[in-house]
């Protein structure tokens, strides 16, 4: 399973693919990155987050770690929300599969939007 | 742990097992932190949060299951498969995990006989290329052929206290030369030469039984042996449609060709699936082979066989499809039956002391169930079976059975599914709703359920079928549930 068979990414799986690009994240971390990345558009649920989490392992698009990672990003370390001192917890890393996958659909959606673009707004 | 995360907790029950043992514990911790973070920004932000994420979970949840749905990963077959004690679907291959061409040419090779040496004279005859003293010669050779080899090969797995899975094919051929043997005993013996007539109640209730201990046995050891020695009974239950085809007299050779034709296709689909040792594989194979004999055995029976209905003006697609569906259940059962049977004392047994208990009650109300159902039945069978309040007796037998076996199966699959030992899916769902569903179809005049050809030879086979479903439930209240053994 890899890139090749994933054409188009979901919106989750896009921005979680996004969000994990920046850095090793937990699942809380990954959601409140997903949420600031996309400038507050897209607020996943626990449920929405960890279905996306489950096609994307499965696809082998991400991988997870069992020890928090010493590569967190510096913002997850400071935030005790994000990070919770003490309370080990399952870590995501986006594997060369899910860099490539991610790498396709944004120039996908580039060439979308200068397609897009092309046109005058008036024939929009 | 607060009340919303307890709800959030419980409501995660909703998940397929698998997605709750990778995620579950880590979604809690993130809705905790979720709801930490809204409370800190106002408790107006925290009904909102609930609603969002406790929608989402319904959702989300059916996704899931439709995506197991999708990849096929909880497929009732893959169900059944799941290993009973000491069996195991490897054969005794040391080059791999697929039974050698030998291994599985001895598998397929009753199939082959009956094939060679019932269906081929048969035919011959019929085209007139062999007389019919030749042709019977042939039919007493195969008989001889292959209940003696079947009797050698299991003799030597005995001796040798472990029976390779190829050898199950073999158990039909011992299972009628039984019968041939009690046959001739009693016409030498000045018996009723009838004495396996359906319409001898005793006779065939002792003859279900034996079979369904047979299979029963067999499945419980090896599942794939269980489907093995179940494909020759799944292929002879469509003989009714035959017996308006005298073998030695009809000049198309419809007798001789369809024994022919189902018994190689049934010896390769054994073969297939012993060289592959995939139990889903064997499973359809299994099925595919009968669903094949069926149709032609039906077409044969409606079209040339004198087995119109009086209600149909012509021979039609429609009656033959009527007259093969009920026995192709039928025969489906025949399959399924000792698997589940096993599968569910198998259940039983991972449950510990209360699954125990739970699972022969259970079938304890299956054997209720189906002894009313074989009183309803055995009154046109038997004079024996009709007495004052027969018809009061059978409802509160079939009602009764059938509460005390759903209610305690439903607990059973309940314990199973929150130790994690079974995976809820969809087809659960239709077993449970097949459990009722078959003593009704039972009860309900056979006309209704498109059995009107051969009304009670057809309900026999269908309580043929439920019994063998209910095999489990007689041998479980006699054999020790949790002694981990094979003993096949």
């Amino acid at each position: 399973m890899g890139q090749t068979q994933i054409s188009i990414l979901q919106e989750p799986s896009f921005y979680i693919l996004l969000s994990l690009a920046q850095g090793d994240k937990h699942g809380y971390a990954i959601l409140k990155e997903v949420t600031a990345i996309s400038g507050g558009r897209v607020r996943l649920s626990t449920g929405t987050l960890y279905g996306a989490l489950s096609r994307l392992l499965d696809q082998d698009l991400i991988i997870q770690l069992d020890e928090p990672q010493a590569n967190l990003s510096e913002e997850t370390l400071e935030n005790p929300g994000q990070a919770h001192p003490g309370k080990p917890r399952r870590t995501y890393a986006i594997t060369r599969s899910g860099r490539l996958a991610l790498e396709e659909e944004t120039n996908r959606l580039k060439a979308m939007l200068t397609a897009a673009r092309m046109i005058p707004e008036e024939g929009l | 742990m607060t009340r919303p995360s307890r709800t959030y907790s419980t409501l995660l029950n909703l998940y397929p097992e698998r997605f709750r043992q990778r995620f579950a514990s880590e979604m809690a911790e993130v809705f905790e932190d979720t709801v930490d973070e809204a409370r800190q920004a106002g408790y107006m932000a925290l009904p909102g949060l609930y609603f969002k994420e406790y929608l989402a979970i319904p959702i989300c949840a059916a996704r899931e299951h439709w995506a197991v749905f999708a990849a096929g990963q909880q497929g009732f077959a893959s169900q059944l498969a799941v290993q009973p004690a000491g069996g195991n679907l490897t054969d005794k291959n040391p080059g791999g995990n697929t039974a050698s061409k030998r291994q599985a040419f001895l598998g397929g090779l009753p199939h082959l006989l009956v094939a060679l040496l019932v269906g081929l004279p048969q035919l011959l005859f019929a085209l007139k290329v062999i007389p019919a003293n030749i042709g019977q010669v042939f039919l007493i050779l195969g008989a001889i052929i292959c209940g003696s080899a079947g009797l050698a090969f299991i003799a030597r797995g005995v001796m040798k206290r472990q029976n390779p899975t190829w050898s199950a094919s073999w158990i039909f051929a011992i299972f009628i030369g039984i019968l041939i043997s009690i046959i001739r005993a009693g016409t030498l013996l000045g018996l009723d030469s009838n004495i396996l007539a359906s319409d001898n109640f005793t006779i065939l209730l002792a003859v279900i039984l034996g079979l369904m201990y047979l299979l029963y046995r067999s499945a419980r050891a090896n599942p794939l042996a269980g489907l093995l020695s179940a494909l020759p009974f799944m292929l002879v239950i469509w003989s009714p449609f035959l017996e308006q085809n005298p073998a030695w007299q009809n000049p198309e050779g419809f007798v001789g060709s369809a024994w022919l034709a189902s018994w190689l296709v049934a010896s390769v689909a054994a073969y297939l699936s012993l060289r592959m040792m995939n139990f889903r594989l064997a499973f359809w194979l299994t099925l595919g082979t009968t669903c094949l004999a069926g149709l032609y055995h039906s077409y044969i029976g409606i079209y040339h066989g004198g087995m119109l209905p009086f209600s149909e003006p012509d021979p039609n697609p429609k009656a033959t499809l009527l007259a093969f569906l009920p026995v192709m259940v039928t025969a489906g059962w025949i399959a399924a039956g000792p698997q589940l049977a096993a599968r569910i004392r198998l259940l039983g047994q991972q449950c510990g002391k209360p699954g125990s208990a739970w699972y022969r009650l259970s079938l304890l109300g299956s054997v209720v169930m189906v002894t009313g159902i074989m009183i309803n039945h055995g009154r046109t069978w038997s004079t024996v079976f009709e007495f004052p309040g027969r018809a009061a007796i059978t409802v509160l037998l079939v009602g009764g059975g059938l509460l005390l076996c759903l209610y305690f199966f439903t607990r059973l699959i309940l314990k199973a599914i929150n130790k994690g030992t079974l995976r809820p899916s969809y087809r659960l769902l239709l077993l449970f709703a097949a459990i009722p569903g078959i003593p009704g179809a039972l009860l309900l005049n056979p006309s209704l359920i498109g059995i009107y050809l051969i009304p009670e030879s057809a309900a026999a086979w269908v309580l043929i079928a439920e019994a063998m479903l209910l095999a489990g439930g007689i041998l479980f209240l006699l054999v020790p549930a949790a002694n981990g053994r094979a003993t096949s």
